[in-house]
């Protein structure tokens, strides 16, 4: 279970392909920073999507982080890892996002507990709507990234960092700022509270 | 140990981080607490789930959304009289590209000095509604070539330089010409347009091993004398490579929050029809073999996926969903 870290892209010329682009870019290459971009995508977007629950506001998150890193690359020291200073700006970015006026209607992990089984079947559809092989065709899937909504946003980053992204409790540690204690104790609370909440519906699916 | 401290350690157990001493004291008390003992499996549960939650799976065009919106933050924190200056640099880059670009680049080079050397009034392009490629690309390990047209509003300041970037899906074999025509609309028809310094259809050769992941992208300046154009119809012909079919590309980003689709049509070719589907169905639509055939649709607020299965049906085709296109594939 546990990760050695490295995070879920780059392969073993990750790092340097970075630093190389990086340099590049500084130099004016500006094509560079298109290749960053393109290789680090899929993976911002996956943890954007996990912690907003939203295509447009995870791709919102996306945006705005490379547009942040763009302006920030002069200034990277190189000292970090690209990908983990990366993800420190995503997390910024996610925590200072604030909510925006969208119409939608969400079903509670509660209202679910309550309702019998043919209810639980319709509430669990996401009326969201968007390309429906997009969308969570995993009706666990489905329920398991709601209750990921629930948690508040740091806890919410630590769960999809360490196991959507599956980094190490270092990098987590290094993403967030946080003593590597203070991420494992929250991130232990932040499964317990997952696990709460799904092991009711859980029963009541597998009945 | 009391049941709160126990579920302290429920990670650093399961993870087997545990020292010794502790684990033997947890695992007394989960010995002699059945409801230790069930949390413990249900956070194990709950942990598989999420190590094995499925990857979602991104926009087509998404990346590419955000370039562009690196590329305008760039050009707008720019001066005026440094952006020659930087289409030189970009012309005298020489260092080894990463992964598929090299023959995009080298395409580029060709295109700065004569969109350098463009001066004059430059009207603003805007590209709306979808776009038609009635062309032959060939389809390469199952993988179809996703053709789209971007184009973003040119700045007020009149030596910005309006660019529509026609953006190409990779798996194109090695030495495939492609024929790029643009087609004004009707109030540009009296209007001089120019593309990379010449008239409104060039020719480029896309070399090169364009086998990778990574949609390919040129980005094609276009001078118009002064008219405010309503859009601009691309048509792409690529080299016949034993495939035929017609693409029709959705422009700009996602589609909207609630999209369905109302639609009356009768008898229509199903190209026209495609193309008031497109921007509602955010995805590009591909229909092998030979795309043509009319329509008859009379649908509201249906899904874009509801009315693509009703023209496959009258088609006779199958609609199928896959790497982020929808396909209509013969019976």
């Amino acid at each position: 279970m546990r990760h050695s870290g490295s995070g879920a892209q780059g392969g073993r010329n990750g790092p340097e392909e970075d630093l190389e682009l990086i340099r590049r870019f500084r130099a004016g290459d500006y094509q560079a920073m298109e290749v960053l971009v393109q290789k680090h995508y899929r993976t911002v977007f996956n943890l954007a999507y996990r912690l907003s629950g939203d295509y447009d506001d995870a791709q919102d998150i996306v945006s705005e982080a490379f547009i942040r890193v763009q302006n920030a690359l002069p200034n990277f020291r190189g000292d970090a890892n690209f990908s983990t200073w990366l993800y420190r700006i995503v997390k910024n970015v996610f925590l200072d996002e604030r909510k925006k006026q969208r119409v939608r209607s969400h079903s509670s992990l509660e209202e679910m507990v309550d309702l019998d089984d043919s209810a639980v079947s319709r509430q669990v559809e996401d009326p969201t709507p968007g390309p429906e092989w997009l969308m969570e065709r995993n009706e666990q899937a489905e329920i398991i990234q709601r209750a990921v909504l629930t948690l508040p946003k740091t806890q919410r980053l630590m769960i999809g960092l360490y196991h959507f992204q599956h980094r190490s409790y270092d990098e987590i540690a290094e993403i967030m700022g946080l003593p590597i204690g203070t991420v494992k104790s929250r991130l232990n609370r932040a499964r317990l509270a997952l696990k709460s909440k799904l092991h009711s519906v859980r029963e009541l699916l597998e009945s | 140990m009391q049941c709160e401290r126990a579920q302290e350690f429920f990670s650093d157990y399961l993870e087997r981080t545990l020292d010794r001493p502790m684990t033997v004291a947890l695992e007394a008390h989960l010995a002699g607490c059945s409801g230790c003992r069930a949390e413990i499996e249900a956070l194990q549960a709950t942990w598989a789930s999420l190590d094995v939650l499925p990857e979602v799976v991104p926009p087509p065009d998404g990346a590419w959304q955000v370039i562009q919106q690196l590329r305008q933050q760039r050009e707008a924190q720019e001066p005026v009289a440094s952006a020659a200056a930087r289409t030189r640099q970009q012309q005298e880059w020489r260092s080894e590209p990463v992964g598929v670009w090299p023959a995009f680049m080298q395409w580029l080079r060709t295109l700065s000095p004569a969109s350098a050397a463009m001066g004059g009034a430059l009207a603003t392009l805007i590209v709306g509604g979808a776009f038609i490629a009635t062309g032959k690309p060939h389809i390469q390990q199952g993988i179809v070539p996703a053709i789209g047209v971007r184009a973003h509003q040119a700045a007020a300041r009149p030596t910005d330089r309006p660019t529509i970037s026609v953006l190409f899906g990779s798996m194109t074999p090695a030495g495939q010409e492609v024929n790029v025509r643009l087609t004004p609309t009707t109030n540009l028809k009296d209007a001089l347009v120019r593309v990379n310094g010449g008239g409104i259809q060039f020719t480029h050769a896309v070399s090169g091993d364009l086998s990778g992941a990574r949609p390919l992208e040129l980005t094609v300046p276009v001078q118009t004398a002064g008219k405010q154009s309503e859009a601009f119809r691309l048509s792409l012909d690529a080299k016949p490579n034993g495939y035929q079919g017609l693409i029709v590309v959705p422009l700009g980003g996602q589609p909207e929050q609630g999209a369905s689709i109302s639609l009356t049509v009768v008898e229509k070719p199903v190209e026209e029809v495609l193309r008031q589907v497109a921007p509602r169905a955010g995805l590009p639509i591909v229909v092998d073999g030979v795309g043509t055939g009319t329509v008859t649709l009379q649908v509201a607020e249906a899904s874009p996926r509801a009315v693509l299965a009703e023209i496959a049906d009258q088609l006779q085709m199958n609609l199928a969903a896959e790497g982020g296109v929808y396909r209509l594939v013969a019976r």
